[in-house]
């Protein structure tokens, strides 16, 4: 569980039953909202995945998940840099990682933005674990 | 005596004539006017339509008598126009509205009616004037204008219609002012929806966890258990947003003391005084000597002041026929009860808005989001006081609010 002080790190998920943590994509949770960080991981391993949560884009970044997030699941909203910051900044750093936006904000103009910039999906919270789910798919199809 | 009653026969007859004469005279300028208009009785019984009036309806002067013109008004428009029309009448005031006309091959039009009371030398009303203006251009082009503002660029064409364009792009900026206004409101519902969506995501998404812990072979028992303590937790939490939201609005607690009024009134003026200088306001004060303490909070009662002094600026912001004069007084009245009055000369309130303006979210600015007064009403009544509008004697509006004074507050207020 130790890491590198400053640096989170993507080792040591809980091995899920019947299954290695190595052969579970990983996806990467960025949202500044601590209950999110906390209660989404457990749904997303109950669905069968390696899951990291972040408070901020530029603990992603300085993660050593980058290369290993198979699917980042990003919320659009933060302080500092924003969700479609991070989209950008992937993009500049040629890390093509299928992105799921999700915000609480019910906000019409923001969907078609992030989904033109390539995201897989755009999904207003509350959302179900089916339509999570559902996402998730089509992002590591995508991938 | 035969001499005498020929005399008055033929006075009156003259008179009669004469009359008759202005009466046709009267009827030919009208006539003659290059517009729509018409006249009706005091009481408001339509007795003329000039031919313009007739040609665009395509009637006899006879079906459109009494209130027979009503049957050429859109069905629509009907009740109101009636209604401004009766409002007029029984005020002796005149007005104006609009409604939709029907042109003699069934086209409806919008027009502006608007009429005068003419009176006698005693001040009586002998008659209603009365001019109905052809304004479908131009709403028209003020639809058009709204449409190419909200994202329809087009092209105005002439220069006749430039000007008609002009007028609907100040229709068009202050119904962008509502907009604007509209769009605050949003803003505020947005950041409430974000402030209770979070919480309520984090229920669904641990709910959710917990049912498939549940599920699970062999079921996650202690996982379930911490998702549900989870779910009740943001539970309490999107119960809190809502707590606090009320606070906002009106449970904030209040501190207490003993409150020199006049004081707290100078510091609203000194604070106040750049900003009414900028809008040409003279101010003057008429603060009462010896007046009691009041028991309250200062500063929501500083906040109170200060949205009643820039409501009586902003309402003098269009006046330039007289000085921008305000008023503020203190007095203490009869029932141990200190009363702050804010006198402006503006544009004043209607009547029947008198109560409607402490509505929340009710506004006649074009900016603001109408909950000045709501919030200010509140905060007097948690004083245990009453906040009020009258018509000012003459233009503009009086708001006034007494609280209680001294150890009669000091029992009262908890």
């Amino acid at each position: 569980m130790d890491a590198a002080p400053g640096v989170a790190h993507c080792l040591a998920m809980e091995p899920p039953p019947g299954n290695s943590a190595a052969e579970r994509p990983l996806l990467s949770i960025v949202d500044d909202d601590e209950s999110v960080r906390e209660s989404l991981p457990d749904l997303i391993r109950e669905l069968g995945f390696a899951a990291r949560a972040f408070s901020s884009a530029e603990e992603f970044l300085s993660s050593d998940c980058v290369d290993q997030t198979r699917c980042l699941i990003l919320d659009v909203f933060m302080p500092g840099m924003t969700g479609p910051d991070l989209q950008r900044e992937l993009k500049l750093r040629r890390r093509m990682i299928p992105i799921v936006f999700m915000t609480a904000r019910r906000n019409e103009t923001i969907r078609p933005q992030v989904l033109e910039q390539g995201a897989v999906e755009c999904l207003f919270k509350p959302f179900s674990d089916t339509a999570l789910l559902e996402a998730i798919k089509a992002a590591l199809h995508a991938n | 005596m035969k001499k005498a009653t020929s005399i008055d026969i033929g006075y009156r007859r003259r008179a009669e004539a004469a009359l008759r004469a202005r009466e046709s005279e009267f009827c030919l300028i009208l006539d003659a006017i290059p517009t729509v208009a018409w006249s009706a009785q005091p009481d408001g019984f339509a007795d003329f339509f000039n031919q313009q009036y007739l040609a665009y309806v395509g009637l006899p002067l006879e079906q459109l008598q009494g209130s027979g013109w009503t049957v050429a008004v859109h069905p629509d428009d009907r009740q109101d126009l009636a209604a401004t029309w009766h409002l007029m009448i029984s005020s002796g005031k005149p007005g104006e509205a609009e409604a939709r006309l029907r042109r003699c091959d069934g086209e409806y039009r919008w027009f502006q009616f608007r009429a005068n009371p003419m009176r006698d030398g005693s001040g009586s009303i002998i008659k209603w004037l009365g001019i109905s203006t052809d304004i479908e251009d131009q709403k028209r082009a003020q639809a058009g204008l709204t449409a190419q503002i909200g994202g329809h660029p087009g092209v105005i064409e002439n220069a006749t219609q430039s000007k008609v364009a002009e007028q609907a792009l100040d229709r068009a900026r202050s119904e962008l002012a509502h907009v604007a206004r509209a769009t605050t409101l949003n803003a505020l519902t947005a950041s409430i929806a974000h402030e209770i969506n979070q919480p309520l995501s984090g229920i669904i998404t641990n709910a959710s966890t917990c049912l498939r812990m549940l599920h699970g072979d062999p079921p996650n028992i202690d996982g379930a258990r911490e998702t549900a303590r989870r779910t009740i937790r943001d539970g309490n939490r999107a119960s809190d947003v809502i707590t606090r939201l009320r606070t906002l609005f009106s449970n904030k607690e209040f501190a207490l003391e003993p409150l020199d009024l006049n004081k707290a009134t100078r510091e609203v003026i000194a604070l106040s005084s750049s900003d009414l200088l900028r809008n040409r306001v003279i101010l003057r004060s008429e603060l009462a000597e010896n007046l009691p303490l009041v028991i309250g909070d200062r500063v929501p009662l500083q906040q109170v002041i200060l949205n009643l002094v820039r409501n009586a600026s902003d309402a003098m912001l269009g006046v330039d026929d007289r000085p921008r004069q305000l008023l503020i007084r203190t007095r203490r009245e009869a029932d141990d009860r200190v009363r702050l009055s804010v006198q402006d000369v503006g544009t004043g309130v209607n009547p029947q808005d008198l109560e409607k303006v402490f509505e929340a979210f009710y506004t006649t600015k074009s900016s603001g989001m109408g909950i000045g007064l709501f919030v200010s009403r509140s905060i007097i009544e948690r004083h245990h006081g009453r906040l009020w509008a009258e018509s000012n004697n003459g233009p503009g509006a009086i708001f006034s609010f007494s609280i209680p004074c001294g150890s009669k507050a000091r029992t009262r207020l908890v």
